[in-house]
């Protein structure tokens, strides 16, 4: 009896850790994770828009874009190039899996049919696979040479040592650093050092549905936030029970999609962290008057459900369900696609500032790249922030160029691009900060959602919550 | 005579070669067995029995995927105790082992004991509660997303049309571990249905036949030859349908996210946030092995219930 027991036991235990397993495996999918507390995990979430069962097909699916087959000529990586010399090798991972796929891919292809010794090996994941992947990847020194990052990633991911300064990039020989955007070359500094090429940045927008504006009677998307808070009011049409057809006047997410609590917070002179990201704002007295202030509108004007994800906005937004939300520019198309007669303007200003989130996705090299791989990475670099890349990535992608040289009128034939340069300033949530991703998804937005469904009040429960951030400061 | 005394000797010889044939021939069996069964031996010994012992080992340690590790003993554990996080995702766990086991084998019972009557369509009704089950958990949970969904969802809109709403739906910190439990019924009750059916059709008809000439009823002939004549398979349901509930990760990952505010976390989302997103793999090691002793302990205490209850015949 003992005997059958232990043998059934141990039977048990195995099962056990073996179905672990498979639990684990098989669910790398969902743009719903909670560690997506970035922009970059938002670009990934929120492009794929309109449906969540798209942004499924488009996680399982990883494409390896092979230069060599890709090239018209067919022509083998071993060949040597025109310029002469030896063809070297580089990875590249990024997570641009949607609607600017296309783009990226068509570049790296111009890129490596152009003749310069390189061959760039594309490896395009969704944001959280790629996430998950990329530290074990380089501890086992199987990381690639160039990956893409979210600027809120950076300093997680390079107090590791697992990234080259890319300092030397920078000068007389290599790339302006004022032609680039300012607010990525700031947040991807690490101890005093470059670590990050730009590779896309914009600013969110705030979208309105000129449909439901005309319904409600307004002839202008608002210009300050107490005009967005009168808007969303008057737009909003509640009824409890059956909410399949409530409107909601200004939707706000929470968690997985481009910090929208943060630009809230911010106008109103609130804060999450201090903006040298030393110290923890969340409990001052302007963080409580502006959660309060937009706490009590989603609750008693129900603006906005609690609890939304970036795919919930972006289902709502599309479904004509929502007046107003923030977001970055990649959700227009599938907006588009819905057929969604919508407008995009600058977040409106606030009583302390106007702002919106940055959104910035960089390049970074393997610091344990050697120097052939080095040289061809910064060919690429280069490559991508050249005038003519840049140009044609605004206008196949929604993001406007990195380079401030290219003007507005070479990428008309793109208005959401254009648009988009105008987003008004632009700030990077939790820049800096090495714990970014554990303050975001086990404090901020945890706290957000018990106030916005009324589990307590920010007096009572942003103190206790700001211990939780210094501690997190602190590397603790 | 010599003849017969020759016989008689055979036959008291007989006894002991014949024992000493049939002990070669069970070590023969034995070696046999063990050949086949090596095989998956060797699999489980390096890819479970020594990830297990490895992760023991880390559990006492502060790793993380970079830089060297130190020995901490059981700091690991005792922080464990006090972690606001660990005890309410183990009541989560707790809660949606519970329901999920009692409806999913209850549900099972029910449905494997009406489809196994003589019935039009049988097949395709079987066929359509074990779907469930081979169906990628992950994307049926994107459709429950969906479906559940306050604003855009369809059983959402029927539910409120009659009269129960549903709240904010999965984001609804009193409906997110309902909602994960009702897809994790949904998912196993197709499978512990067939292993039903097949327990009801091993069931000698002669039996019933029996208990129905001595005049049972249909509850009778339920209650004092069916279930007990079930108890093997439910033994076998019940605690697989418990591991399962234990190891619940896709729904509430895809779902909920575990949200909000941890409503819906389940200790195995622990420890994948723990090890995979936050990399602290010696607290994330910790609590694996909670879990594995968990599961072995509910286990034993199955085992230990059912044992009384076999029927054997």
């Amino acid at each position: 009896m003992m005997k059958r027991l232990t043998g059934c036991a141990v039977m048990v235990a195995a099962t056990s850790l073996m179905l672990s397993g498979c639990g684990g495996s098989s669910s790398s999918s969902s743009a719903t994770t909670g560690s997506a507390t970035s922009a970059g995990g938002a670009t990934t979430a929120a492009a794929t828009s309109t449906s969540g069962a798209t942004s499924t097909s488009s996680a399982s699916a990883s494409t390896s874009t092979s230069a060599s087959s890709a090239s018209p000529s067919g022509q083998a990586s071993s060949k040597a190039p025109q310029g002469g010399g030896p063809t070297t090798s580089i990875t590249f991972w990024n997570s641009f899996t949607s609607s600017d796929k296309p783009a990226v891919e068509a570049l790296v292809k111009q890129f490596n049919d152009s003749g310069q010794g390189v061959k760039v090996d594309m490896t395009v994941e969704p944001f959280d696979v790629l996430t998950q992947k990329l530290l074990p990847a380089y501890a086992a020194g199987q990381g690639p040479t160039i990956t893409t990052l979210d600027a809120s990633q950076v300093p997680g991911i390079a107090s590791k040592g697992v990234l080259a300064s890319v300092d030397d990039l920078y000068g007389s020989s290599g790339l302006d650093p004022k032609t680039l955007p300012a607010a990525s070359l700031a947040s991807t500094m690490w101890q005093g050092k470059q670590y990050g090429v730009p590779f896309a940045a914009a600013g969110t927008m705030l979208y309105y549905n000129k449909k439901i504006f005309a319904a409600a009677g307004i002839t202008n998307p608002p210009t300050t936030m107490d005009e967005l808070a009168s808007d969303a009011v008057k737009t909003t049409k509640y009824t409890s029970g059956d909410q399949t057809k409530n409107t909601y006047g200004f939707i706000v997410p929470d968690h997985a999609a481009p910090a929208t609590w943060a630009v809230l917070l911010n106008s109103m002179g609130g804060n999450v962290v201090s903006d040298d990201g030393k110290s923890s704002e969340f409990d001052s007295p302007g963080t409580v008057k502006a959660m309060d202030f937009w706490t009590n509108l989603i609750i008693k004007n129900h603006i906005s459900p609690a609890g939304l994800g970036g795919v919930d906005t972006d289902n709502l937004f599309a479904a004509g369900k929502a007046a107003m939300y923030i977001n970055g520019p990649w959700a227009s198309s599938g907006f588009k696609t819905a057929g969604i007669d919508f407008g995009v303007v600058p977040v409106p200003a606030g009583s302390a500032m106007q702002t919106c989130t940055a959104v910035s996705s960089n390049m970074h090299l393997n610091a344990k790249a050697s120097t052939a791989q080095k040289a061809a990475a910064y060919k690429f670099f280069k490559f991508w922030n050249s005038a003519a890349s840049q140009t044609y990535w605004a206008i196949h992608s929604a993001y406007p160029p990195n380079l401030n040289t290219v003007p507005a009128s070479a990428i008309a034939a793109n208005p959401t691009s254009a648009a988009f340069l105008g987003a008004k300033g632009a700030k990077f949530y939790l820049p800096g900060i090495v714990n970014a991703t554990q303050i975001d998804s086990n404090v901020v937005v945890p706290i957000i959602q018990k106030v916005t469904e009324g589990k307590g009040t920010p007096e009572q429960l942003l103190p206790d919550a700001s211990k939780q951030i210094t501690a997190l400061l602190a590397g603790q | 005579m010599s003849e017969t005394l020759t016989r008689h000797a055979r036959l008291a010889s007989r006894p002991v070669s014949s024992r000493r044939r049939r002990r070669k021939l069970r070590r023969r069996r034995g070696l046999t067995a063990l050949g086949f069964l090596s095989p998956a031996l060797l699999i489980i010994a390096v890819f479970v029995l020594w990830p297990m012992v490895q992760a023991l080992r880390t559990s006492f340690t502060d790793a993380s995927l970079f830089g060297s590790s130190h020995w901490t003993g059981l700091s690991n554990y005792r922080k464990l105790i006090s972690d606001p996080r660990f005890t309410n995702d183990l009541k989560n766990t707790a809660i949606y082992a519970v329901f999920t086991t009692v409806f999913s084998v209850g549900l099972a019972l029910v449905l494997a004991l009406a489809l196994n009557q003589r019935m039009k369509g049988r097949g395709v009704f079987r066929a359509a509660f074990f779907f469930p089950f081979v169906a990628s958990l992950s994307i049926a949970s994107i459709a429950w997303a969906f479906m559940l969904d306050p604003q855009v969802g369809i059983v959402a809109a029927w539910l409120g049309r009659i009269g129960l709403p549903i709240g904010n739906g999965v984001r609804d910190p009193n409906w997110a571990l309902p909602a994960v439990i009702l897809v994790g019924i949904w998912r196993n009750v197709g499978f512990f249905m067939v292993m039903y059916l097949a327990g009801l059709q091993s069931i000698p008809a002669e039996l019933k036949e029996a208990a129905t000439v001595d005049g049972a009823g249909p509850i009778r002939r339920f209650t004092n030859v069916t279930w007990p004549l079930l108890s093997n398979t439910t033994m076998f349901v019940v605690m697989i349908a418990a591991i399962f509930s234990f190891q619940a990760f896709d729904q509430m990952y895809v779902m909920t996210s575990g949200g909000p505010f941890f409503r819906s976390e389940t200790l195995v989302m622990l420890v994948y946030s723990t090890g995979f997103v936050d990399y602290r793999l010696g607290y994330a090691s910790a609590i694996s092995w909670v879990l594995v002793a968990i599961v072995l302990a509910l286990s034993l205490i199955q085992l230990g219930f059912f044992a009384r209850r076999t029927v054997r015949y």
